[in-house]
């Protein structure tokens, strides 16, 4: 991929004394889809509007190709967004608030009018024109956020949880449709949302966030499947978090047992998190299981069922496509491979950017 | 049913609320200037009230102070608004609290403070201090019209607007201020109604070049009130009501034609709209700066003068700027003593009060000696008028005219047998049919007199069995106290009988033909009003200009001949005819009168006993 | 930046109306002379009778409009938008005509020779009321009475006590009564339990939009009470632009019925806490 386009250097922002972003250090490239995700509370929205310029950072610098970009007010910053809740303009209609800010350009009317029209073909809404903003539904009313943003032609493309106050359908809509106009469009687009389904969906690259800190920056596969500790194990898809000995290398204990993994590097006898997913636990017979528990509950989930096994030590959440009986002795196995092994975060977060 | 009921609760309310409307405009078309009996269909009150000088004067000024106090609180406020809304809870709290003052203490107590406050920082009551008041108790309607747009506002909205590259100004103006139109446009519509509205504060705070129609309305209505006024606010009433017709009409059809829009054609920018308003705007502010710059240019040319209501041919004024070249301004009081509290914070060039009350302001230095030489016709004035009790020096004051108080009665329901005393006043064969005055010394003036002790008396004991025999009457005969709406009254047959000054017995009688006069036999109080020049004054050769005018003879023959009282002057005596030279209304003769007083200036003391007796008499 | 907006007003109101109330408070208590003294205050004890009164009536009057005005705004929510807007602007517009001139029509329906009397004698009821009760009059009096006083105040104040509740009551959500009633409320519990407490904070700045006028008005006692029945606002008037001109006494009665309203303000509004506010008076 190319160059950076957008530099966070160790940003660090409070409200009244309050840290809430603790130093932040952050590069985006040139026609990426970014996504900031983490927990309500964690900072991300505060990320994106450091960057929109909406907050100034308390410490730390944004760079903008290089160059600082702290003091530049956010009309005049290449960079535009699509608010939370939209934040259309009642007072004007859906083709007015296309057209807003190329009147704040003093683009000639023509060329307005032929932007507007091409940018309401792009999201859909041809014939909607003339419509009151106010009696559009939240998913018109969402294209017509976006086309307001993207009419600018904006190098960035800042969106804050656009997608939240819509209904699942919908959601999965949009996302698809969001993806395929930046695709189209080429514009590196910066997206905060909580939802880490939507996240996967749709990045080139999720930033995971939590209190103030990144956790871990990758691709959607990476994070998914080398979470870097519990927390992201936690925070992306559903696991089975416990608390183990390494060891050595490649031999984990938990649960009493040794496993066999494919870690190495945390040295001998050092206490470690594990991490299994629920899909990466095989229910076997009895004998031939490295673990054996009974089952406790049963829950239908469409694809699979969601089983609980309780075992000695620990109570395991495991998706089988296989039906078991509440009250059955089953055996559990895992590959060496589906174990990942964390460092136990006393402090989360921290080293991780080096890891691109 | 039940719809049944609502509908006919609502119309029962309507009709409350419009029936006194409905009459008021009705008698703005009535041939007569009573206002409950209709005698045909005129269009005259029109025709004169557009001849009126002083209430299209007033109008004016109402809608011009209206207009300025709108624009100034709708800016102010709207500003503020937005900047309260920014704060900090505990300064907004703060800001809030005493924006909300004006509303929740009551207009009485903001008149008074601003009058307090004006006279404090010395400013002299005028078109400033209107509308300093009137856009201070306007701001917080629109502040708390603006406050709840704001807060719908979408935050975002802003931000949103800087983001697609409009700099801090132009968010400000293309999306807060269109977004939060509807409450500013609320604000300044409520602001302009109650600024219109007002009586209370203008009534404190104007001065008597800027009086605004409600103020002039009450010096009417204390007395009568012209169907001429009925006129002027009808028209006002339907302007208003077209005015928001026009609007209505106009906001549908733009919700209509907003959907027809083509989509790219850029607002059409309310040029016209701000042409309009800005030529409103020069034409309200033109005019009364001309005036002002006129009136500062010829300070020197306005005479003003503050006379009793209706106790002037004021056809006389025109005659006297067009002799003189000066101009007059004419405001009208209605009792000795508010006459005094008003002189103490405002200036005036002649003033005409009575007797004692000359006394008194002699003697509090309130009136400045007169040089006779700047006043000729002062000689013409007979001498049995000059040298009298209340200026014994003859130095403060020019004679105006004379009269006595007496009974006024109506021959049909009065019996002839029961006439000749003050007694009618408390005879209960007419209980709740007549009046007493509603001023202490006149009203305890009679009672001493039926008592058979002196109107001048400084004795507590005789004052107060004065003043329990008025509680008496008030409990048992009297109707209530009045001053000026005896003069209508009476003629009405609202009152069958009250006493009252002769001069106007005589209009009264005019009006109604069953009035009879008498002077009471145990006496009763002669009086003489005179003009004098206040100390403060600021054009003291027009005030004697005038002086001098109105004892020329034919100004004093043709002003007693309009108002009915009394000259002091021999000639024109002389120059009436004999009927009334004999007529013991017009001139009582001076057996009549034997036992009368003039009232003469009383001790400090006495005054305060005078106070105090009135304040208890009126619990 | 957005902050400094208002301190243009902060100025105006300190110079406005911080200012000028500060000015009654150093009246109320100095002499003519301008030292202080609390004589003042003394001097208001004789005059006690009539802030009894003035308060009784307004009083009277508050809640007149109350029952008046709470079932006028009641029906007015319940109509169709567009007639709402109608009844919003039937209700406004009599306050386009003088408050001074309404009153003043007022004396010539109910005068001795106004219309109500001159329509009883047509339909013959005065002549009745002679004839078998020995009524003696031939008319009723209703002018100069403090029923007319009281007539006159609510009058003049009805439209400010429907515009609060009826604000509050459309801003009221349907489905709030319909939940109510789902629950089980017969319609008249859903007044009582529901609509009505949700309404107080209308009910509350329409009490103090009536009361507050009503105490301290000067010109209806004296059009309509014929000077019998002086009120407050006329005795400021008296000691301000009247015969007593005594500005330091007046403002001393000023101070006092300041405190007085605040005091029943204050009593009001522990019925009623949370609704400071969103006191609601506006459209």
């Amino acid at each position: 991929m190319s160059k950076h386009l957008i530099d966070l250097v160790n940003i660090k922002k409070e409200f009244d004394g309050e840290p809430i972003l603790r130093g932040i250090n952050l590069y985006i490239r040139d026609k990426e889809f970014i996504t900031l995700l983490g927990p309500s509370g964690c900072g991300k929205t505060t990320t994106l509007r450091i960057i929109g310029g909406f907050e100034t950072p308390t410490s730390g610098d944004v760079l903008f190709e290089g160059k600082r970009l702290n003091d530049v007010p956010p009309y005049k910053r290449e960079i535009n967004t699509v608010f939370q809740r939209y934040a259309l303009f009642p007072h004007l209609n859906v083709a007015e608030n296309i057209a807003f800010g190329l009147h704040i350009r003093k683009m000639p009317a023509d060329e307005i009018a032929r932007k507007v029209s091409r940018m309401l073909e792009l999201v859909g809404l041809k014939g909607f024109e003339n419509r009151d903003v106010t009696s559009l539904s939240g998913g018109q009313q969402q294209r017509v956020a976006i086309a307001r943003a993207l009419v600018m032609e904006p190098r960035v493309l800042l969106l804050d949880e656009p997608l939240g106050a819509l209904d699942l359908k919908l959601r999965k809509e949009m996302q698809f449709e969001l993806k395929r106009i930046q695709q189209s469009t080429g514009i590196t687009f910066i997206y905060v949302t909580h939802d880490q389904e939507e996240a996967l969906t749709m990045s080139d690259t999720i930033v995971v966030m939590n209190r103030g800190h990144i956790q871990q920056i990758g691709t959607p596969t990476d994070i998914y499947n080398e979470p870097v500790n519990a927390f992201v194990a936690d925070f992306i898809g559903e696991s089975n978090i416990l608390p183990g000995t390494m060891l050595k290398d490649r031999l984990v204990r938990f649960c009493t047992h040794d496993f066999v993994c494919v870690d190495e590097g945390f040295g001998e006898m050092t206490p470690v998190d594990v991490v299994i997913r629920p899909e990466d636990l095989k229910i076997t017979p009895t004998e031939q299981a490295q673990l054996t528990g009974i089952v406790e509950s049963i829950v239908f989930k469409g694809v699979h069922y969601e089983m609980m096994v309780r075992t000695e030590h620990f109570t395991f959440t495991v998706h089988s496509t296989q039906c078991e009986t509440v009250g059955k002795a089953v055996g559990l196995s895992v590959d060496p491979f589906d174990i990942h092994i964390m460092h136990k975060s006393e402090q989360e977060g921290g080293q991780m950017e080096e890891k691109r | 049913m039940k719809k049944f009921i609502e509908k006919f609760y609502m119309a029962i309310l309507f009709i409350l609320l419009y029936a006194p409307i409905f009459v008021l405009m009705l008698f703005s078309f009535n041939d007569s200037k009573s206002r409950v009996s209709w005698h045909g269909f005129t269009l005259d009150w029109y025709v004169q009230m557009f001849q009126d000088e002083r209430i299209l004067h007033s109008l004016y000024v109402t809608i011009f102070v209206a207009v300025i106090s709108a624009i100034f609180a709708t800016i102010l406020g709207t500003a503020a608004a937005i900047g309260i809304q920014k704060m900090g809870r505990r300064t907004r709290g703060v800001y809030l609290t005493i924006n909300n003052i004006p509303m929740s203490s009551s207009d009485t107590i903001m008149g008074v403070s601003f009058m307090l406050l004006f006279s404090f920082l010395a400013f002299e009551k005028g078109y400033l201090t209107l509308i300093l008041a009137h856009v201070t108790f306007c701001i917080p309607y629109v502040v708390l019209n603006v406050m709840p747009k704001l807060r719908q506002l979408d935050k975002n909205a802003y931000e949103a607007a800087l983001d697609l590259g409009a700099t801090p100004r132009q968010a400000f103006w293309k999306v807060i201020i269109p977004e939060i139109m509807p409450g500013i446009v609320t604000g300044a519509i409520m602001a302009f109604t109650i600024s219109i509205d007002d009586f209370v504060v203008s009534y404190f705070t104007a001065g008597n070049t800027s009086q605004p129609l409600s103020v002039v309305i009450y010096s009417m209505v204390r007395r009568r009130i012209s169907p001429k006024i009925n006129a002027v606010s009808t028209i006002l009433f339907v302007f208003i009501l077209i005015l928001l017709i026009v609007i209505n009409i106009r906001q549908t059809r733009a919700l209509n034609k907003k959907k027809k829009l083509t989509v790219y054609k850029k607002r059409s920018h309310p040029i016209g709209k701000c042409v309009l308003a800005g030529v409103v705007c020069i034409f309200l502010i033109g005019g009364p700066l001309a005036g002002l710059m006129g009136g500062s240019a010829s300070e020197g040319q306005i005479v003003n003068v503050y006379n009793w209501g209706e106790y002037m041919d004021e056809s006389l004024l025109e005659q006297f700027e067009a002799e003189t070249g000066y101009k007059v301004v004419y405001t009208t009081f209605d009792s000795n003593e508010s006459m005094y509290s008003r002189l103490k914070t405002e200036s005036y060039d002649v003033v005409i009060p009575s007797d004692y009350m000359v006394a008194r302001l002699i003697n509090e230095g309130m009136v400045q000696p007169i040089n006779y030489d700047n006043i000729p016709n002062f000689s013409l004035i007979d001498e049995k008028y000059t040298h009298l009790a209340f200026d014994p020096e003859q130095q403060y004051s020019v004679p105006y005219t004379w009269g006595v108080v007496g009974m006024i009665y109506n021959t049909k329901y009065i019996d002839e047998a029961d006439i000749g005393s003050w007694d009618l006043l408390w005879n209960e064969k007419y209980a709740g049919e007549v009046a007493m005055f509603d001023n202490p010394r006149d009203a305890l003036g009679i009672a001493l007199k039926y008592l058979g002790y002196s109107q001048n008396t400084e004795n507590a004991d005789e004052l107060r069995e004065a003043a329990a025999l008025i509680t008496k009457g008030k409990q048992t005969t009297f109707q209530g106290l009045f001053m000026d709406q005896i003069l209508e009254k009476l003629p009405n047959e609202e009152l069958y009988a009250a006493p009252y000054y002769n001069g106007d017995a005589v209009t009264m009688m005019d009006e109604n033909p069953d009035l009879a006069f008498y002077v009471p036999k145990e006496g009763t109080n002669l009086f003489v009003d005179a003009m004098c020049i206040p100390t403060n004054a600021k054009n003291v050769e027009g005030a004697e200009a005038f002086i001098d005018f109105m004892c020329s003879t034919e100004a004093a023959a043709a002003n007693a001949e309009y108002i009915g009282y009394s000259s002091p002057q021999r000639e024109v005596y002389e120059m009436q005819p004999e009927e009334i030279q004999n007529d013991p209304v017009h001139y009582p003769s001076a057996e009549a009168v034997a036992n009368s007083e003039t009232f003469l200036n009383l001790s400090d003391e006495t005054n305060k006993l005078y106070t105090a007796l009135w304040a208890e008499l009126l619990k | 930046m957005k902050k400094n907006m208002a301190y243009p007003y902060g100025v105006w109101m300190v110079v406005f109306i911080v200012c000028p109330i500060l000015l009654i408070v150093l009246y109320a208590f100095s002499d003519s002379a301008g030292g202080f003294t609390v004589e003042n205050f003394a001097g208001i004890v004789e005059y006690w009778p009539i802030f009894v009164r003035s308060f009784v009536l307004a009083l009277i009057s508050t809640v007149i409009c109350l029952i008046l005005g709470y079932p006028l705004a009641y029906i007015m929510s319940r109509q169709p938008p567009q007639r709402q807007q109608l009844y919003m602007t039937l209700i406004m517009l009599p306050m386009w005509m003088n408050f001074l001139l309404r009153t003043y029509a007022w004396m010539s329906i109910l005068e001795n020779k106004g219309f109500i009397n001159q329509f009883l004698n047509q339909i013959g009821l005065i002549s009745f009321l002679q004839n078998h009760f020995g009524y003696t009059l031939d008319y009723i009096p209703l002018i100069n009475t403090s029923g007319a006083v009281v007539l006159g105040m609510v009058y003049n104040f009805l439209p400010f006590m429907v515009l609060p509740i009826y604000t509050v009551l459309i801003k009221l959500d349907p489905k709030i009564i319909e939940a109510a009633q789902d629950l089980g409320a017969p319609m008249r519990i859903v007044f009582q339990r529901v609509i009505f407490p949700l309404s107080l904070p209308g009910v509350i700045s329409g009490i103090t939009m009536v009361f507050v006028p009503s105490v301290s008005t000067f010109v209806i006692s004296k059009l309509l009470g014929g000077g019998k029945y002086m009120l407050i606002g006329d005795l400021i008037d008296l000691e301000f632009m009247g015969n007593a001109y005594n500005p330091q006494l007046g403002s001393a009665i000023a101070l006092v019925m300041m405190g007085l309203i605040f005091l029943c303000m204050w009593v009001m509004n522990k019925f009623d806490d949370g609704s400071s506010e969103e006191g609601g008076l506006m459209l």
